[in-house]
């Protein structure tokens, strides 16, 4: 009996000994075959990857002051995992953060251990979203980019979208120099997704993105805002172009557009009020381009700027068309065709000169080819080579129709006229540097070419000062104190199928400062202004108001005794708005 | 048997000391977080401990002989617990279950007590009725109905673990006793359509039998906590993370202080902790057959036979569920554990078994011939 006890007592001994043979063997086989396999699942369930967002470069003036700048703001992410109802946590998430919930709900039922649920949220939010607490929910560091002066300049520096990333002007184009390189955060994670900073395992810094500096001038810039949201509003025009540039270095001193919109605020503007429309559109220029037509004539020794000129007393019959000059004019010198701006007198130039040599100076002179300023979305315009040409066009073409400009070209060409004949690059950005200040990369001064001689630049400028008399179009761009140089133009506007409105007009008025020593050219274009539309009227005061403002910011001494000379010059009424 | 007695102490009380350095490991980051104190559970622990090795210094003083007397009181005792955990104010909930009495502000599992309870009942039952065991009616059924009062009533708590448990105690006890195996193999048949009813039929019980089948099937619901379990071993690898290195017990692996307390073991010492706690068990179960082997009569080898197997059958089973090896029961791991029934029960077993060994090897001449019985050629 006990013997037979014993064995049975060793048999049940037997399967105990198997069952711990059998959990061992479990043991062996989860700890050191599976251990690949499993220590990953858990290296995934306890380790989440941050990306950890540089900071986006600023973009700021020449003198420091900034445009656009990165500041901090919280995104809220969630872990769909840890959520188990979407439908309740998202009617949470829709009372503080207005979220559409029917959207969050579904996002927060995928199957994905990250999703956004607001982008960059406020302050307010914030607080409220801590205090609910709500499983599942996070909070992010996100730098946020803020525009400080809201929409000046925005035309320049364009804006960025929800993840930093440049989508418009300078913010697009130089978004390689912006962005910075992101760093990334391994870090371990309890169940509830709270981070265990014990298990911070690997850390690679983010790399702040690099600052880019302006040749703008934020005094000048407001300046030129200032005067052109005046002629906006008493105009009322479909649209209106300021550029000032210093014309010895090319360097874009201001911009700007109208209509415009803040760059904060991107959601509430269309594409008609965010293009930059200095370099984006280009128009028929009219009588400003009568500034390159006689440069190219008196580089070409056609013509000199006293010989006299027959103005035909108002009516020119040439290809079937007579042309006409707002006064007319018998025999007037050469500086007196600019000052006055007869269009006879230019096509009689003109045709002394030839199509094939005036269109190569309208080349020279940077037309019909981008200006390669670096501003975002430029066009090149459009100039037609002479073949193309019709009989009508050598009287056309010199007084600024049958070609596309944009505001910046002509601007960077008469320029070049303040420059002793040389064209200068624009330039938009001066240098790149990296949040130590250190250079990386830097724009110099760049000549394009020599258009014309000095001699003739220098005999341009008495012209186009003669246009700021009171015999010339322009009176009302007088500074009091400064030698004023500068070209008026009034063109009428092309409509298709209907050859030239007499509506609708482009008053523009681009004038350098001071004559002889010029600190700055400036460029005002005004779109079909309403109520007035004379370049002379309409641009010519909104030159005057920077000029006088952006000379006395630049510290440019007047030049009294030159101001009474011109004054006793002329005697005969104020000539103003005559031309074409 | 001197040798077994300071054998089967020290293992049970390194396994202890293993356990409460791991209680509070696991235990130490929910308690904080819970309850504000990461001591919590720890001190709790450490009370029932202090009383429980009271219980088991005064258990191993008291003859094992003298329990037979008291056998109905034990009986009688344990059923009105059984009873009282369905009483309002006195039973408690928790989980769905009907597991605890409460006394004073800590709380007390019968199933636990029924354990010991069941098994002095049994030993002595099948010892008195040595000679009529193979009649059915008159020595198998009355001790089947009795043990079926019990197994019924812990069923309905519910807690199917420790039925299962005590059952399978049950049928090793009747095996070595001298039951049928006819009436043994019925029994057996009879009860699995019974077994598969609580399983199948209960879903949550269900879920757990299916994601022991496949635990990937549903990752993040039913077959979440044996997953966890899988990762935290798994994670271990041969040397583990470290003491308190596991990164489980952070809320991923639930019951992680109490019956998944293994797998942090094995996360943070690996299979050479994991196998250590294997082998103490093995060493306990090896020591407590000895015993069983050389006990002086044969209620002291049906009482030590009925002890160790308990023991020995609940570690195997809780290691065997945390390594997915068997389905999901809600059993502790003795010593280890949290929880202060268990300790205390796991003790007082301890401690009969080592009041065995003090009287075993030294049989009284009624019985068969003296001999000593060497274990490993039969095995």
């Amino acid at each position: 009996m006990n013997k037979q006890i014993t064995r049975k007592i060793l048999i049940v001994a037997s399967f105990l000994l198997i069952g711990v043979l059998g959990v061992s063997f479990r043991l062996y086989y989860l700890q050191v075959v599976s251990y690949e396999k499993l220590a990953k699942k858990a290296r995934f369930q306890h380790h989440i990857e941050l990306t950890l967002e540089p900071q986006r470069g600023d973009i700021v003036d020449r003198n420091g002051e900034p445009f656009a700048i990165s500041v901090d703001s919280k995104s809220v992410w969630a872990d769909p995992r840890k959520i188990s109802n979407p439908y309740e946590v998202a009617s949470q998430l829709f009372t503080i953060l207005d979220v559409d919930v029917q959207k969050i709900a579904e996002r927060l039922s995928k199957k994905k251990s990250f999703v956004w649920v607001k982008r960059k949220i406020t302050e307010g939010q914030v607080v409220k979203l801590k205090t609910l607490d709500l499983p599942g929910i996070y909070l992010l560091e996100e730098p946020k980019r803020f525009y400080p002066k809201g929409n000046m300049l925005s035309h320049v520096m364009g804006f960025v979208g929800i993840d930093n990333k440049g989508l418009e002007g300078l913010e697009l184009r130089l978004d390689k120099y912006l962005k910075g390189i992101p760093g990334k955060r391994v870090t371990g994670r309890d169940r509830k997704g709270r981070e265990v900073i014990t298990m911070r395992d690997e850390e690679v810094p983010p790399v702040q993105g690099y600052n880019v500096v302006l040749t703008i001038d934020e005094v000048i810039q407001h300046i030129a805002e200032k005067e052109l949201e005046k002629v906006y509003q008493k105009y009322n025009p479909t649209g209106a172009m300021i550029v000032v540039m210093n014309p010895k270095t090319g360097e874009v001193l201001a911009l700007s557009n109208r209509p415009t919109y803040n760059s904060n605020k991107v959601r509430v503007s269309n594409s008609e009020m965010r293009r930059n429309r200095t370099v984006t559109d280009y128009f028929e220029p009219g009588s400003t381009f009568k500034v390159i037509s006689g440069a190219a004539a008196l580089d070409q020794g056609v013509v000199r700027l006293n010989e006299k000129i027959f103005c035909e007393n108002g009516a020119f019959w040439h290809a079937g068309h007579v042309l006409h000059d707002t006064h007319p004019y018998g025999d007037i010198t050469f500086k007196e065709v600019i000052e006055k701006s007869s269009n006879i007198g230019t096509a009689k130039i003109a045709f002394r000169l030839g199509s094939s040599r005036l269109y190569n100076y309208i080349r020279r002179f940077g037309f019909g080819s981008s200006t390669r300023s670096g501003l975002f979305g430029e066009t090149g315009g459009v100039v037609y080579p002479p073949k193309k040409w019709s009989k009508y066009s050598l009287v056309a073409v010199p007084m600024g129709q049958e070609v596309g400009v944009t505001a910046l070209q002509i601007t960077s060409a008469i320029s070049s006229i303040a420059n002793g004949g040389k064209l200068m690059k624009p330039l938009i950005l001066h240098r790149i540097v990296d949040e130590n200040n250190k250079l990386i990369k830097e724009w110099q001064p760049q000549e394009v070419r020599q258009v014309v001689s000095k001699r003739v630049a220098n005999d341009m400028t008495r012209a186009l000062e003669g246009v700021v008399s009171r015999k010339g179009t322009a009176y009302r761009a007088r500074v009091p104190g400064y030698r004023i140089a500068g070209k008026t133009g009034t063109a009428q506007k092309a409509e298709p199928g209907k050859g030239y409105s007499k509506t609708k007009y482009v008053a523009s008025f681009i004038g350098f400062a001071p004559a002889q020593d010029p600190r700055i050219c400036i460029g005002v274009f005004v779109d079909e202004p309403k109520g007035a539309y004379y370049g002379g009227v309409v641009a010519a005061p909104v030159f005057a108001n920077v000029a006088a403002e952006v000379l006395k910011h630049l510290d440019v001494a007047p030049e009294n005794v030159i101001q009474v000379e011109n004054q006793l010059q002329s005697k005969a009424p104020v000539g103003e708005a005559v031309e074409s | 048997m001197q040798k077994e007695q300071i054998g089967l102490t020290l293992i049970v009380f390194i396994l202890i000391a293993i356990g409460i350095v791991m209680i509070y490991s696991t235990s130490a980051i929910y308690a904080a977080e819970k309850f504000d104190d990461s001591y919590f559970f720890l001190k709790r622990q450490l009370f029932w401990l202090t009383l429980g090795i009271f219980v088991f210094l005064g258990i191993t003083k008291i003859p094992y002989t003298v329990l037979r007397e008291y056998k109905w009181i034990i009986l009688g005792l344990s059923l009105l617990l059984l009873v009282a955990v369905f009483i309002p104010y006195i039973g408690k909930t928790a989980g769905g279950a009907q597991r605890w009495i409460r006394v004073a502000s800590f709380t007390f599992q019968p199933s636990e007590f029924a354990k010991i309870a069941l098994i002095i009942f049994l030993a002595d039952y099948l010892t008195l009725r040595q000679r009529k065991l193979t009649h059915f009616f008159k020595g198998f059924l009355p001790c089947l109905l009795v043990l079926g009062l019990f197994l019924g009533l812990i069923v309905l708590q519910p807690d199917l673990g420790a039925v299962i448990l005590l059952g399978a105690v049950a049928f090793i006890l009747f095996f070595v006793s001298g039951i049928r195996m006819v009436h043994l193999l019925t029994l057996f048949l009879i009860s699995l359509p019974v077994l598969y009813h609580f399983i199948f039929k209960v879903t949550f019980r269900r879920n757990r039998m299916l994601a022991f089948m496949n635990p990937w099937q549903d990752p993040e619901g039913t077959g979440f906590q044996i997953i966890q379990s899988f990762i935290a071993l798994g994670s271990g690898g041969v040397t583990g993370m470290g003491l308190g290195g596991s990164r489980q017990k952070l809320f991923y692996l639930p019951e992680a202080h109490t019956d998944f307390i293994f797998s942090i073991v094995g996360e943070e010492l690996g299979l050479v902790g994991a196998l250590s706690i294997v082998a103490l068990f093995a060493g306990m179960i090896f020591l407590g057959f000895r015993i069983a082997l050389k006990a002086q009569d044969l209620f002291g080898r049906l009482l030590a036979l009925g002890l160790i197997s308990i023991l020995g059958l609940q570690a195997l089973i809780n290691i065997g569920v945390v390594t997915g090896a068997l389905p999901t029961k809600g059993l502790a791991l003795p010593f280890i554990s949290y929880g202060g029934s268990n300790l205390i029960i796991s003790l007082m077993m301890v401690g009969i078994l080592i009041n065995i060994a003090k009287f075993g090897g030294k049989r009284k001449k009624s019985h068969a011939a003296t001999r000593s019985f060497d274990l490993t050629p039969h095995i």
